[in-house]
C-alpha cells in the first residue's frame, strides 16, 4: 500500500516478481551481501505513485 | 576510540546471562552482535552504559580499565541509540530540549549552535527543532536519537537494533547515515541486530551469541561465504536467507 491505496497484489512467495516501482524500490532497499559497504539504494517517491 | 571487553559475566538473580564474554573493536572500526531473543546480545550493551549491577569482567575504552560505577566523562565518550524512537524520547518535550539536556548535563557551551549542527549533520532541518516528538516520522525520530547521542562527540557509539522498528526504505536511510558519521567523524560502533544482511552492511566482525556465551567471531568476509565454525552459526546464516520450512524443520534447539 502506498499512501491509502493498494498499489499491486501478489502472492507473498511472488514477491520477487514483482512490478510497480514502490514495490520494487522497497525491494532494492535491503541490504544485500553483495552490495554490502556501498550506500544503500534510498526510495525515491513519484508523485505519480498516489493516482 | 577502541574498546575491549574481557571476560565479562552478567547475573541478574542467580540468572548467568553473560557468560565470559570477550571481544575488542579497534578505533573507527564496527562489529556486530547477533543471536536469537535472549542471548545476551543488549545486556553487553547495557553492561558497557552501567545499566548492570551485578557483573564481573573488564572493559578497556581506549586502554584505560573502567570503574565499577561510570563517571560523567565516559558519557562524553560512550553514547547509545535505542531500538524504540518511539520509547526512547520524551514525548513531552521539544526536539531542542531533548538535544540541550546532554549539553546541560555536562555543562557544555554555545547550545544553539551545537543543536542546529548536530541537526543538519544527522540531515533534520532547523524547522524541526521546535516540534515535539510525536510531530515526527519514525525514521526522523530515529534521527533526532542519533543527534542526541552524538551531541556530546562521543568515540563510541552502542548501537541497539536502530533500525529494526523502521520500514526498509527508512532503515536504508539510516545505515547510510551512521555509516557516513562513521567515516567522517571517525566513530567506533558495536552494533546489535538480528539482521545478518544489516550487520554485513554495517560491520567489519560479527560476534555470533547463545545463551550468554560467544560461540564465533567471524570475519564480515567469512561470513557472507558461510564460512562460519559452528553448526548453530551456519544455521543463523540459512534462517537469515529466506524461510525454508525443510531447513527449520532439521534445525537444532
Amino acid at each position: 500500500m502506498y499512501e491509502g491505496k493498494i498499489v499491486e497484489d501478489l502472492k507473498a512467495s511472488e514477491l520477487d516478481k514483482a512490478k510497480h516501482a514502490y514495490t520494487r524500490g522497497l525491494l532494492d532497499c535491503l541490504p544485500t551481501f553483495e552490495r554490502r559497504g556501498q550506500d544503500l539504494h534510498v526510495l525515491k517517491r513519484d508523485a505519480a505513485w498516489k493516482k | 576510540m577502541s574498546i575491549k571487553i574481557e571476560k565479562l559475566n552478567v547475573w541478574f538473580g542467580d540468572n548467568h546471562v553473560l557468560n565470559d564474554v570477550s571481544f575488542d573493536v579497534p578505533k573507527n572500526g564496527s562489529i556486530g552482535l547477533v543471536g536469537e531473543s535472549g542471548s545476551g546480545k543488549s545486556t553487553i550493551l547495557r553492561a558497557i552504559t552501567g545499566l548492570v549491577d551485578d557483573l564481573s569482567g573488564n572493559i578497556i575504552v581506549n586502554d584505560k580499565l573502567l570503574d565499577q560505577k561510570r563517571d560523567k566523562s565516559f558519557y562524553r565518550l560512550v553514547q547509545m541509540v535505542f531500538q524504540d524512537p518511539f520509547g526512547s524520547l520524551h514525548p513531552r518535550h521539544t526536539i531542542d530540549k531533548i538535544l540541550s539536556e546532554p549539553l546541560v548535563v555536562h555543562k557544555l557551551d554555545n547550545i544553539e549552535q551545537r543543536i542546529i549542527t548536530i541537526l543538519d549533520q544527522v540531515g533534520l532541518d532547523n524547522s524541526y527543532r521546535f516540534r515535539f516528538p510525536h510531530q515526527l516520522s519514525g525514521g526522523q525520530r530515529q534521527r533526532v536519537a542519533i543527534a542526541r547521542a552524538l551531541i556530546l562527540e562521543p568515540k563510541i557509539i552502542l548501537l541497539d537494533e536502530p533500525t529494526s522498528a523502521l520500514d526498509v526504505s527508512i532503515q536504508a536511510e539510516i545505515l547510510n547515515l551512521l555509516n557516513r558519521l562513521r567515516r567522517e567523524l571517525g566513530l567506533t560502533y558495536i552494533m546489535v541486530s538480528h539482521d545478518l544482511a544489516v550487520v554485513a552492511q554495517m560491520c567489519e566482525k560479527v560476534v555470533i551469541m547463545k545463551n550468554g556465551k560467544i560461540l564465533e567471531i567471524a570475519s564480515i568476509d567469512d561470513l557472507v561465504i558461510r564460512k562460519l565454525k559452528t553448526s548453530y552459526s551456519r544455521q543463523l546464516f540459512d534462517a537469515s536467507s529466506g524461510y525454508d520450512a525443510e531447513k527449520i524443520e532439521n534445525f537444532i534447539g
